[in-house]
């Protein structure tokens, strides 16, 4: 298995345990609909994305750190930290499906908003979307990467 | 328009080069070794720029470095 595909995988099981992580923690968290000012909850959720995309970097870059680390020391091979045009063609086509997909989930919470459901539900969808689109990602590059072109 | 298959001499002029290893012809034309590997296997065409950096690469001309599989001529 290449350094690639290893560095895909890792990331979706760091993406799904970050998630879990807010969903078992912090969505509990969430101020109660009924006789809660849209104030606080806007802001409870504004903090918690924020956070979560926050996480979500520190994460991908720590996990690519010691991806690396791991594997050169399995493999003894010095991975090259350079990008070559094959690598920014998978990374156009990685975008591409992420971003439709996000965009997709979007679209459903303003959906979800306009049939007048409650913010928590629009967020949480959100939040799901964000997790989905990444890892739709991490899956594409994996199946780039394994198929090789 | 039908579809071309193109076919490479990359594994031969490599050994032609001395046994050049796919790392190093991957260091020396600024590319990752699994790009050398798809181009290698025929499953990644490369663009034109990348086909020219190959064919200074193994010090070749492009000719020899790629040609048309199924040639009609």
């Amino acid at each position: 298995m290449t350094f690639q595909e290893k560095k895909s995988l890792v990331n979706i099981v760091g993406a799904l345990l970050l998630f879990g992580y807010f969903w078992l923690s912090v969505f509990p968290q969430h101020p109660p609909t009924v006789g809660t000012d849209a104030q606080t909850v806007l802001k409870f959720w504004g903090g918690t994305i924020l956070w979560y995309v926050a996480l979500s970097l520190a994460v991908h870059f720590a996990l690519q750190f010691l991806t690396k680390i791991l594997h050169t020391a399995s493999t003894r091979e010095q991975e090259s930290s350079l990008m070559d045009e094959r690598d920014r063609l998978f990374e156009m086509r990685v975008d591409r499906y992420s971003n439709f997909t996000f965009f997709s989930v979007f679209m459903l919470a303003m959906l979800l908003a306009a049939l007048n459901a409650a913010p928590t539900v629009i967020f949480q969808g959100l939040m799901v979307g964000l997790l989905v689109s990444q890892v739709v990602g991490y899956v594409v590059q994996f199946y780039l990467y394994r198929r090789g072109h | 328009m039908s579809k071309i298959r193109i076919g490479n001499n990359i594994r031969k002029l490599r050994f032609n080069q001395g046994e050049l290893t796919q790392e190093q012809l991957a260091a020396k034309i600024g590319v990752t070794r699994q790009t050398i590997v798809a181009v290698e296997k025929g499953k990644y065409y490369p663009s034109l720029e990348l086909a020219f950096q190959l064919s200074l690469g193994l010090n070749v001309s492009l000719v020899e470095v790629f040609f048309l599989e199924d040639d009609p001529q």
